[in-house]
């Protein structure tokens, strides 16, 4: 058992070693360009380190500066959103996020969202993914170690400790479970898309359909369906039509 | 009218006795013109039986005598004094040029023959127009037009003409000062002279100032004429126009030029009986434009907005200590004199945790002759939307001293406003608005990279999604599921020991209650009672599996309960060892063992059947 356990710790380990070598001198230039306010340069080697198949919300955060810098306002957008997405508390991203969106030409009013909702969303967005799964397993290992208490313990009072331990872990495991898995899928099955050509949103999917309404470029919306080379896009306003696939991007991309 | 005048004859003849004497004097013209007629008068202070004129050459008598007399009668301390007045006049026209004596006439007052003195009387060609003179420098040619006629008679003396010439009647435009600073004040004064008799104002065009700040000053309603000498000619000056300026630009400032345009009476011609006719005829005016030397002001420092003069600023702040939402009222005053047409709005440096009201303005001003003065007020509203205590700053002004020639800054106190926090509901509602509301104004910039180890994973994918998170997950139920079917003879263990004790409970308390009873037969109360309550707390925690150092009554009492026994009997129980415990060491009681024993007995078989 123990050596399962150091063999993954291992190689989580190695992991990151093989990470560090040159990936670690990409970010540091990247970093001193941006200092040296050469965005386009660090914009290029974030970009190259996206490329090589790395991710993290920090560096689309980064990348989203970048871009924000150079006044490409609809790929800062698309950049801080990607940010957010993997890592919702990315806090420094939502704010950076809603000053890019006041630079857009056009603003979409929110649909309001019941109470619940937004405690459940604010809540589940506390923590990115990740930190949810790792209280998860943290919360599983006191789950049982209430219960070994219980059973093992002949004294009473460590006893009732041990199960009240037991109860408290288990809901939390369970709502913590939850949320981890909410936002895992939010992440993997993510199909919000940024819009980067301004163009006329269809009523149909049909080049030739009817115009239901314009969007500009920075637009975050939402993918609902996809069909003859389109997307269904839904608005944070609830407003819905088509749209060329070109003319968006995926975040999940 | 004769009647009254013989009663006053008859009344006063006998007075006239006591006449210290008769005066008898004529009275004429100086001058006459040929063809001219004029008026002799013979005043005397008695009555004459008759009156005779003397010898008039030169002249012809056309009418006369006329007679006219008054009296006046006084009493001064007592003593009454009376003179009469006897007045005949002759109308005589002047025949021929030259000069003549008018011999004295003669008079018969009380049968003596009085002689009046002669009157030398020069005859010319030319009609004489106007024989007295001014009688006083003050005169009003508009007292038609604008007064109330004081003296009617005073109004024809401006010599009357046939023609007006150009500088008759003149209008000029004066400067208090030709040389000032930009803001510093000045009195432009317009002013009217005539040499004519001027019966209106028909037409004035006030003129344009467009580079001042202008405030107009108060001028007699009615014109107020005084005499003035202008190029060695007397005029009838009056002021009809006065303001206080203030340039506004540096550089060379106009006053443009005005115009006017009067009716001036003239003289048309000569009536035979009546003298003189008059007409009105139109006159006009024009003043000439005024140019100022405006001097700039030396570099203007910052936060100059072109006051000029010698200002104060003070602050009035009602209420310190607000709730939130509250409205604060802060009035800021700038007092004291110059162009306070060009202050502006003081600003206060309101931080975003207030909402600011467009200030409501009063002005006191008193425009003067020595320039404008008062007070200017700002009443602005403030309503916090947040806790705290804050400091807004002083409020300053800069003005430009004209005493000593430089800049000067005056400030208020600082601006400190405590707020408290107010209830939550009204407060967080507005606090949302007025958060966007600022937001939307001070768009702030994006906040700077993330530096140094930006976690970077390979192909990621969530933690919880992967195999490491459900190997990890599997991996702790196998170890714990291992550790339990391990250690399972341990749990075992204790649980056999717990069973094992209650279920010797019973057989234990048995034992002490034989005990017990040997005891309370032998009378022994005091080992009585305490095997009775070893008994009853040893049953209490082996049964219900109690270690001995949590052994309290409420415990037991909380055991029963989750053992399903009644609480009546849980208490029975408890009340038992109580009593048990107070006999033990109060240690009487002995007919008491009895009932104590058998009660014991009888719970704990109870108990027996209950707990199982």
């Amino acid at each position: 058992m123990k050596k399962l356990f150091v063999y993954i710790a291992l190689s989580l380990l190695s992991f990151n070693a093989l990470l560090a070598s040159d990936v670690e001198t990409l970010t540091d230039s990247a970093q001193s360009y941006f200092m040296q306010t050469r965005y386009a340069d660090a914009l290029m080697l974030y970009d190259s380190i996206s490329n090589m198949g790395y991710s993290s919300s920090d560096l689309y955060y980064n990348m989203g500066n970048c871009c924000y810098r150079l006044n490409e306002i609809p790929y800062a957008v698309y950049y801080y959103e990607k940010a957010l997405m993997l890592d919702p508390s990315n806090e420094d991203a939502a704010f950076n996020l809603n000053i890019a969106n006041r630079s857009l030409k056009q603003s979409v009013e929110t649909l309001p969202v019941p109470f619940y909702t937004r405690w459940w969303t604010s809540i589940q967005n506390a923590m990115s993914s990740d930190a949810w799964t790792i209280l998860n397993i943290i919360m599983l290992a006191l789950l049982f170690i209430g219960i070994a208490m219980y059973l093992f313990f002949s004294g009473m009072a460590l006893r009732k400790l041990g199960f009240s331990i037991a109860v408290i872990s288990l809901a939390v495991f369970i709502f913590t479970a939850v949320c981890a898995y909410k936002s895992s899928v939010e992440i993997t099955e993510n199909n919000y898309a940024v819009v980067f050509e301004q163009s006329m949103v269809k009523s149909s999917p049909n080049a030739d359909a009817v115009n239901s309404f314009e969007i500009c470029e920075g637009f975050k919306v939402q993918v609902v369906d996809s069909a003859n080379g389109m997307y269904n896009i839904r608005l944070a306003d609830g407003k819905e039509g088509w749209i060329a696939m070109s003319d968006v991007k995926m975040l999940a991309e | 009218m004769r009647k009254f005048l013989s009663i006053i004859v008859v009344l006063f003849a006998s007075l006239a006795l006591f006449a210290d004497g008769v005066t008898f004097t004529g009275k004429a013209p100086a001058r006459v013109g040929v063809g001219q007629r004029m008026q002799v008068q013979y005043t005397l202070n008695e009555k004459p039986s008759s009156i005779q004129l003397g010898n008039i050459p030169g002249f012809k008598m056309v009418g006369g005598p006329s007679q006219s007399s008054s009296s006046s009668v006084s009493i001064v301390n007592g003593s009454m004094t009376s003179s009469n007045t006897y007045t005949y006049t002759y109308t005589l026209e002047a025949v021929s040029e030259g000069t003549y004596t008018l011999d004295g006439a003669v008079a018969v007052v009380g049968g003596t023959k009085y002689t009046s003195n002669s009157i030398s009387v020069t005859v010319q060609k030319e009609a004489v127009q106007q024989q007295q003179q001014r009688q006083s420098s003050y005169y009003d040619p508009f007292e038609d037009i604008f007064g109330s006629g004081s003296s009617r008679q005073q109004q024809q003396q401006n010599q009357p003409k046939a023609t007006v010439s150009a500088d008759d009647v003149l209008l000029r435009t004066y400067s208090s000062k030709t040389n000032l600073a930009k803001g510093e004040a000045a009195i432009v004064t317009i002013k009217l002279y005539t040499a004519i008799d001027l019966v209106s104002i028909e037409d004035f065009d006030v003129p344009k100032l467009n580079n001042f700040y202008v405030e107009e000053l108060e001028t007699d309603q009615n014109l107020k004429w005084s005499r003035e000498t202008i190029n060695g000619k007397t005029y009838n000056a009056a002021v009809l126009k006065k303001y206080l300026v203030f340039p506004r630009v540096a550089g060379k400032a106009e006053i443009d030029e005005s115009n006017i345009k009067c009716m001036a009476r003239v003289v048309t011609g000569r009536h035979p009986f009546w003298g003189y006719t008059y007409d009105n005829a139109p006159v006009s005016a024009k003043a000439p434009a005024v140019s100022l030397n405006v001097s700039s002001l030396p570099s203007e420092p910052m936060g100059f907005s072109g006051a000029v003069g010698k200002f104060n600023i003070s602050l009035t702040k009602p209420n310190d200590t607000v709730s939130v939402n509250e409205a604060v009222v802060c009035k800021i005053t700038i007092s004291g004199s110059g162009n306070f047409n060009t202050i502006e709005a003081p600003k206060i440096s309101c931080p975003k945790e207030f909402e600011q009201y467009e200030p409501v303005v009063t002005s006191k001003l008193n425009p003067t002759e020595s320039g404008l003065s008062g007070s200017k007020t700002w009443e602005f509203t403030l309503v916090p939307r947040y806790g705290g205590i804050f400091n807004l700053g002083e409020v300053s002004l800069v003005y430009y001293d004209l005493a000593s020639k430089s800049y000067k800054t005056v400030s208020t106190d600082p601006i400190i406003i405590n707020v408290r926090k107010g209830s939550g509901d009204m407060a967080s509602g507005t606090i949302y608005n007025s958060q966007t509301g600022v937001e939307v104004i001070n768009p702030e910039d994006v906040r700077y990279i993330h530096k140094g180890n930006l976690g970077l994973a390979a192909a990621y994918s969530p933690l919880m999604l992967s195999g490491l998170y459900w190997a990890l997950i599997i991996g702790m139920l196998v170890a714990f599921v291992v550790i339990v079917i391990v250690l399972r003879k341990n749990i075992k263990k204790r649980q056999d020991v717990e069973l094992m004790k209650r279920q010797k409970a019973s057989k234990i308390s048995r034992k002490r209650l034989k005990n017990a009873r040997k005891y309370m037969q032998a009378g022994n109360s005091t080992d009585f009672y305490k095997e009775i309550i070893t008994a009853l707390w040893g049953y209490a925690s082996d049964k219900l599996s109690i270690p001995t150092s949590q052994l309290t009554k409420d415990n037991v009492m909380q055991a029963f309960a989750e053992h399903n026994v009644d609480e009546a009997m849980s208490r029975r129980f408890v009340e038992l060892i109580d009593r048990c415990e107070f006999a033990h060491f109060v240690s009487g009681a002995n007919s008491e063992l009895h009932t104590i024993y058998d009660e014991t007995t009888e719970i704990i078989e109870q108990l027996e059947e209950n707990i199982r």
